[in-house]
């Protein structure tokens, strides 16, 4: 997988371990270097793969330019007012009309599947020439409403671009919103971890219709490589 | 330290026990199974993070990892994310001279109430209680948000 850091310099620290091969004997630095790394039986791991799954290479550039997934049909935005994270009502299909637009369903309180996403997608945008920053919108809906204030979301999102658009409201009416766009959203239930569907939409600028589908586990790689195209509305 | 760590490395070695040699010297004491790479991506909201990590085991049985400790974090839990949620994970079982990844997008662990805040480049230490084997203490880096490793 190639998914690219957005702040190489902190991974070239010398471990310990490093310290411990210098001090010790050429033959026992071999034997431990042989187990740590590509050695025999240890590292052919049997169950270690990620469940989220990446894109497979069959499912990318399908006849298009795109690396993201083609989705069959295309949807519309969803058409409704939620809240914003001031406290405002957002109408999502008038105020994002004409521009490129990603679309994620989530929840903050989430440790591993949400901030990896939105800081795919933070990296991917920060890339852009600062102009063509503000040509795509990054809409995150909250699929735990109760939870998520919209000073949460605000506070939540500020991690990743400040930029990027929160949304709260009704949780069937974020569940409706989620449905018509093929992404499942459950009601929360206490006690227990939200559910909802982890993938991206992306929507072109010219029709204002999603075409393309990011699903958790797309590489930030993946994202720098469509936003581009997204914002310039090239054909899907 | 160092060189109780040191002796304890060469006598594995001289027992034919060459296990790999984790970043941390309690790790060495356990050759057989040994945690590396361990992270935590500075988190969005202060009072909840992530961690990751790939657990070898060198050994000839099968071992269980049957929970995480940290002193730093109120609790800390065994998640599997799947396509639309997460489930918790009583324990996981490491196969003879197998490996299995904590990794983005599938097994984590979630560290509530880390003290102090996260920050970058932070040591935080954890203490992984397996069935078949001694615990093993680590210490996982705070890494930056998007951080992947391998790169």
């Amino acid at each position: 997988m190639s998914r690219l850091p957005s702040l190489p310099g902190l991974q070239g620290t010398p471990s310990r371990r490093s310290l411990l091969l210098g001090s010790l004997g050429g033959a026992a630095a071999l034997l431990l270097t042989a187990c740590g790394s590509s050695g025999s039986s240890g590292s052919s791991s049997s169950d270690g793969s990620p469940s989220g799954g990446e894109i497979s290479p069959s499912m990318q550039g399908q006849s298009g330019p795109y690396q993201g997934v083609y989705l069959g049909r295309t949807f519309d935005k969803p058409a409704v007012t939620l809240t914003d994270t001031s406290g405002k009502p957002f109408d999502l299909v008038a105020r994002t009309a004409g521009k490129a637009m990603l679309l994620y369903f989530g929840y903050t309180h989430c440790p591993d599947v949400c901030p990896t996403t939105m800081g795919d997608i933070a990296v991917a945008v920060s890339k852009l020439p600062k102009a063509q920053q503000s040509e795509i919108d990054v809409v995150f809906v909250t699929t735990d409403p109760a939870r998520d204030t919209p000073a949460a979301i605000r506070s939540w999102l500020d991690a990743f671009n400040p930029a990027f658009i929160g949304l709260t409201g009704d949780i069937q009416t974020i569940i409706a919103a989620a449905k018509s766009v093929g992404v499942y959203v459950a009601a929360p239930v206490k006690g227990q971890e939200p559910v909802h569907g982890a993938q991206t939409l992306g929507y072109l600028p010219s029709d204002n219709k999603a075409h393309l589908l990011y699903t958790s586990g797309t590489t930030t790689a993946v994202f720098e490589h469509d936003v581009p195209l997204l914002i310039k509305g090239v054909r899907a | 330290m160092r060189r109780r760590a040191l002796g304890g490395a060469v006598l594995a070695v001289a027992m034919g026990l060459a296990g790999c040699a984790s970043s941390t010297p309690a790790a060495t004491f356990a050759p057989e199974v040994t945690v590396s790479g361990a992270y935590i991506p500075l988190p969005s909201l202060p009072d909840m993070a992530a961690g990751y990590f790939v657990l070898r085991n060198g050994g000839d049985t099968a071992v269980t990892l049957t929970g995480v400790t940290s002193p730093q974090a109120q609790s800390v839990t065994m998640h599997e994310s799947t396509a639309s949620t997460m489930v918790e994970l009583p324990n996981v079982a490491v196969p003879a001279h197998g490996s299995v990844t904590f990794a983005r997008g599938g097994r984590h662990l979630m560290l509530m109430g880390l003290a102090p805040k996260p920050t970058l480049g932070q040591r935080v230490e954890l203490k992984l209680s397996f069935d078949g084997a001694p615990p093993v203490t680590v210490e996982a880096t705070v890494q930056p948000m998007t951080y992947q490793p391998g790169q």
